[in-house]
């Protein structure tokens, strides 16, 4: 653009193609949008005889006649690209408890294809195998499968009701939740993987999966191409269909219990080397300790008073309580063990009708999972008849 | 200057082409029939049990798969047609395969904006910080082949190129 008698349709030229430049559609990570009609003609320059003709352009079929637009584009559509991921989302397992509800598993489902795409969701047990180091060892119950409505990355029960995604943007993704009951029956350190499947289905119906479309090509149709990986379980590729697997860890207290006795005194040693004979002083100690993975609550400690003893009372603490509660770092709490099954003054411990010693909230409520909370030791004394 | 000329002539025929398109139809016929193809390589198996490929009818295009272009120049009239250009813009939502532009007896030439043609060692792109690079093949968007011979009567070239879908 140096010189000064350039023509004005030049110069529009330029602008033309500059605004060309900024229009470009911009291609996607997942492509070109399905349906792009992609048009390409050709022009031809030549000279008969030494005189310029007017250019050519190309069409499908063959064009002979000069000037612009008196050829035609050759024109394809792009076909629909189908493809999709999916990722475990927290990148380790759920920490859940036995018997605990509803608990959540989180996944991506990310459109990887070239058009909008709706996807039916399933959740399954997966059977054996290890994820993230852990090797699965039971399932879990009554698997439902939600999509993140508002993509918050939290399941919400009144929120995250569908089941399956309807409408899926090119590149774009959406949380999905496998929603689970662990069994009652589980155990610590059990492991329950959970596979979310998801198949590709015609966008806005879900219910009506795609197929992958047979047979040549038609230059103006919209074709069906399955490009996806293979993936978790076996999946194999270009099936529309991804899976991806999650885990549950079980978390669970264990508890230990050992029981000690020691005869603390008889009628004719008293305290010195004191034989277990009618009459003598028997101190059970009974150490309950928490060798799981979470804390356990609710603790409620019973042990019969053993036929043919008498518990004795006013024992502990300068003579005013009966039972000894020692934690793990040798802290001492006393209660009182009521006889006839009511604890009237409220600190946990009672001797109920049937004769056993009861302890529990508030004067053993909790065990840690380790360190001086993590065990207690309950100490009470009987008398032999 | 070389390609200024042949810009020029394409702007003469676009300011024509806004006067006279729709006189086009009954027009006289030029000396070349131009004809743009789209096809696909697929993959067979021939009667010898041999894997080959052969071009189709632009078969399923997703983003990645190659399309194979095609532009035959016929010479349909008894005089040799010389000095021969074809000029073919690549579909912006397509990427030029390196080295797969031929013709036979052409020289080959890219261009980064439709205006500016040259050999692909000496085509540059301006960065948007204003620095210069060497172009790519992925920046080209237009090809022409110049024919080093005239296309005599009834006499046919060919140019073909691969684009990838982007």
């Amino acid at each position: 653009m140096n010189s000064s008698n350039i023509p004005m349709t030049r110069a529009a030229l330029a602008l033309l193609v500059l605004a060309g430049a900024v229009a470009l559609p911009q291609a996607q990570a997942a492509g070109t949008a399905a349906t792009t009609s992609i048009q390409n003609r050709a022009t031809i320059s030549y000279s008969v005889g030494g005189n310029a003709q007017t250019p050519i352009e190309s069409s499908p079929t063959g064009n002979s006649t000069p000037g612009t637009n008196a050829g035609a584009s050759t024109v394809f559509v792009v076909d629909n690209r189908v493809d999709l991921t999916i990722t475990e989302v927290a990148g380790s397992a759920t920490l859940v408890n036995p018997g605990e509800l509803n608990a959540v598993a989180t996944y991506l489902v990310t459109n990887t294809g070239n058009a909008a795409q709706a996807y039916q969701l399933t959740p399954t047990n997966v059977v054996g195998g290890a994820l993230f180091g852990n090797t699965d060892s039971i399932d879990v119950n009554n698997l439902r499968v939600f999509v993140d409505a508002n993509n918050n990355g939290t399941y919400e029960a009144a929120t995250d009701t569908a089941t399956s995604i309807a409408t899926l943007a090119a590149d774009a993704g959406v949380r999905v939740f496998i929603v689970a009951d662990v069994p009652v029956t589980a155990t610590n350190l059990q492991y329950a993987s959970a596979r979310l499947t998801a198949a590709a289905a015609v966008n806005n119906t879900p219910a009506t999966l795609l197929v992958q479309s047979a047979g040549a090509d038609g230059a103006g149709t919209v074709e069906i191409v399955f490009a996806d990986g293979a993936s978790a379980g076996g999946d194999v590729l270009r099936n529309g269909r991804f899976a991806a697997d999650d885990q549950y860890a079980v978390q669970s207290a264990a508890l230990t219990v050992q029981k000690t006795s020691t005869v603390i005194s008889d009628p004719f040693n008293a305290a010195s080397n004191p034989k277990a004979i009618p009459g003598a002083t028997v101190e059970y100690g009974v150490t309950v300790s928490n060798t799981g993975a979470v804390a356990a609550s609710g603790l409620v400690f019973a042990d019969p008073i053993p036929a043919n003893t008498t518990f004795v009372q006013n024992v502990y603490s300068s003579g005013t309580r009966d039972v000894r509660l020692t934690n793990g770092g040798g802290v001492d709490t006393f209660c009182v063990a009521e006889a006839g099954g009511t604890d009237t003054n409220a600190d946990g411990c009672v001797r109920t009708a049937g004769g056993s010693l009861q302890v529990g909230t508030p004067a053993l409520a909790t065990l840690a999972v380790s360190g001086p909370t993590g065990s207690v030791t309950v100490r009470f004394r009987v008398t032999i008849n | 200057m070389h390609t200024g000329t042949i810009s020029k002539l394409v702007i003469g025929a676009l300011a024509l082409a806004a006067t006279s398109a729709a006189a086009a139809e009954g027009a006289r016929k030029g000396c070349v029939e131009l004809k743009t193809v789209a096809e696909t390589e697929v993959e067979y198996v021939d009667e010898q049990g041999q894997r080959a490929t052969k071009l189709v009818p632009a078969a399923k295009v997703i983003p990645g798969t190659q399309v194979v272009w095609t532009v035959t120049a016929s010479n349909v009239c008894d005089k040799a047609a010389e000095k021969v250009f074809i000029d073919n813009p690549i579909p912006a939502q397509m990427s030029y395969v390196p080295d797969s532009a031929l013709a036979a007896g052409a020289d080959i030439q890219f261009s980064t904006d439709g205006r500016q043609f040259a050999e692909p060692a000496s085509l540059r792109v301006s960065e948007a910080d204003g620095t210069q690079r060497a172009a790519r093949s992925s920046d080209y968007t237009h090809i022409r082949w110049s024919l080093r011979n005239p296309i005599g009567p009834g006499q046919v070239a060919v140019a073909r190129y691969r684009a990838a879908l982007k």
